[in-house]
């Protein structure tokens, strides 16, 4: 292998033209420097995060034309938004594994996860209803303009999309 | 997928995996764009199960939504079908951007197709997701700026003013220049939609050398062609022709057919204010039918109401309310909605003085232009001679 197909194989990951390890070297230990230096994070939370927007960046980086205004905004952002997350949590209370969440956010995640999983198991047109109907909360007249039906049909489907949720979670959930 | 991004190596091999799944995915969302029919009733196939998948099939449904936005639409629907199952392995800020960008895309395509309580709807569903990642500050920006597009339409100009500084600002933080001219854009609209169209005509000009210099035609397209409607309406013709030929050239060059019409239509009006009856009548027949053949019917019914304007100021009153009578029968047929059928319903007895007929449709034509068709306002017909 020449040097330079040598030095080629070892490259930066290039997608889409951009060389993303360039990138990553070039500004990630300043959007770390920054969260550290003028928000006060802690050196892991600031990495974390320098990852996070990072990986926002590489999701449209085909949008973004000034990278290092767009990163360095970024990060400053972000640094805002977690010390407001942060200064809204409240400590755990040492018995919290007795105590309800006022909230009900664990009872929430389990609800969600089973709805993803059930909508998993049905035909994309039922769980378009499904999920329109039992996450977004539309009506069925809502959801009949949506699907450009009537509401009778719209109706129907709901029902029909609900009842073939059930039998192949059940089918799946018995062969497991 | 490994999700632990915390560290550079876990960072890239996401990366490295999204970048493999869009390009598995590229065939696969090719061979779905072609398809007439959607699978609606077949289960989603696993190997569509990836966030990849649904970034392509976004950005490929974003492609057709000028030429056909009922084909984006259901393709954007399918794609939340196949994202609402997918959580893990992901990074939640991957998972939480591609169902933004999608949900902003059915905003999108809600815009062209006219509902735009539907579109705001999406956003408030898009905003829940965006608002529980620390990272979406851009994207939540986008969303207002949408929110402040989509209520210009609906002629909340207050309010969307509101949410297109918010906008505006959260840009300006990202130093994206690209979106804060297009924010300008929009309340250049509003101050049109204000009736102020001096101010609106000289906020279009000043964009335009620093659209240019970002390299946005897409911008520049729309900015061309609004500062030819507000120089039309101040009886600038020649200047508004000029900017009307611009709007041409840009949409032209990215082979965007649909606007080119809708330029076509502002150049009609141009030859309507000039007297030109004849020409004007011709360019909107014309641009009422391919409105017609790209299913737009509420766009295709507004042009044809202008070229009743036309016929009526050609002295050809029957021709007028047969046409009439034909957007009127098409509107109906495209479910627009009881509000403006009640306004259609006045154009059934045009008055028999050329000048007052004209003066009712027109009044009828900015009724539904500047309503949203599913709103519960009620139509105030013009008052007596």
């Amino acid at each position: 292998m020449s040097v330079l197909a040598e030095r080629s194989a070892v490259a930066g990951f290039v997608d889409r033209g951009i060389d993303f390890d360039a990138v990553y070297d070039e500004h990630v230990p300043l959007l770390i420097g920054l969260a550290v230096d003028r928000f006060h994070l802690n050196e892991c939370d600031a990495q974390t995060l320098a990852h996070e927007v990072f990986l926002a960046y590489f999701l449209k980086a085909e949008d973004v034309r000034d990278v290092r205004a767009w990163l360095v905004g970024a990060i400053c952002n972000a640094s805002r938004q977690f010390l407001r997350k942060i200064a809204r949590e409240v400590a755990l209370p040492d018995d919290i594994e007795n105590t309800p969440d006022p909230r009900q956010r664990p009872e929430m995640w389990p609800d969600q996860i089973a709805a993803r999983e059930m909508f998993a198991c049905c035909t994309a047109r039922c769980q378009l209803a499904l999920r329109l109907r039992y996450i977004e909360g539309y009506t069925i007249p809502e959801i009949a303009t949506q699907l450009k039906t009537t509401p009778k049909y719209a109706q129907n489907l709901v029902s029909r999309c609900l009842q073939q949720a059930r039998d192949r979670c059940g089918v799946k959930g018995k062969e497991k | 997928m490994s999700a632990d991004i915390t560290t550079r190596d876990g960072l890239f091999a996401v990366m490295r995996q999204f970048a493999a799944e869009r390009e598995a995915a590229k065939p696969l969302v090719a061979e779905l764009l072609a398809r007439e029919e959607l699978p609606w009733d077949e289960e989603i196939p696993e190997s569509w199960k990836t966030l990849g998948f649904v970034e392509e099939l976004t950005k490929g449904a974003a492609k057709v939504v000028e030429r056909e936005p009922h084909k984006c639409a259901d393709l954007l629907r399918y794609a939340t079908a196949v994202v609402f199952p997918i959580a893990e392995p992901y990074p939640r800020v991957a998972t939480s951007q591609i169902a933004v960008t999608l949900w902003k895309e059915l905003v999108y395509a809600e815009m062209y197709l006219g509902d735009y309580q539907q579109a705001l709807r999406i956003l408030t569903s898009a905003e829940d997701i965006a608002r529980d990642e620390v990272t979406s500050e851009h994207d939540i920006a986008i969303l207002y700026y949408l929110r402040a597009s989509t209520l210009g339409y609906m002629r909340e100009v207050d309010e969307a003013i509101i949410w297109l500084d918010r906008a505006e600002r959260m840009f300006e933080s990202f130093g994206d220049v690209k979106r804060i001219n297009r924010c300008e854009a929009v309340k250049a609209s509003l101050l049109m939609r204000k009736g102020d169209l001096g101010a609106a005509a000289r906020t279009y000009q000043a964009l335009i050398p620093s659209i240019r210099q970002m390299d946005d035609l897409h911008t520049l397209g729309i900015v061309y062609n609004n500062l030819g409607q507000v120089l039309v309406r101040a009886g600038k013709l020649g200047e508004a022709e000029e900017a009307f030929n611009n709007a041409i050239t840009v949409w032209h060059e990215l082979a965007m057919p649909v606007e080119e019409d809708r330029v076509d239509w502002g150049i009609g009006t141009v030859r309507l204010a000039a007297g030109d009856f004849a020409k004007a009548f011709s360019i909107f027949s014309n641009v009422r039918q391919r409105f017609l053949a790209h299913q737009l019917p509420v766009a295709a019914g507004l042009v044809g109401l202008d070229a009743v304007d036309a016929l009526l100021a050609l002295g050809r009153d029957d021709e007028a309310r047969q046409v009439a009578e034909l957007v009127t029968q098409e509107l109906r047929d495209a479910n627009v909605g009881k509000i403006v059928l009640e306004a259609l319903a006045y154009l059934q007895d045009l008055s028999p003085k050329p000048s007052r007929a004209r003066e009712v449709v027109r009044h009828v034509k900015s009724f539904i232009a500047e309503t949203d068709h599913r709103s519960s306002l009620r139509f105030v017909p013009l008052g007596d001679e």
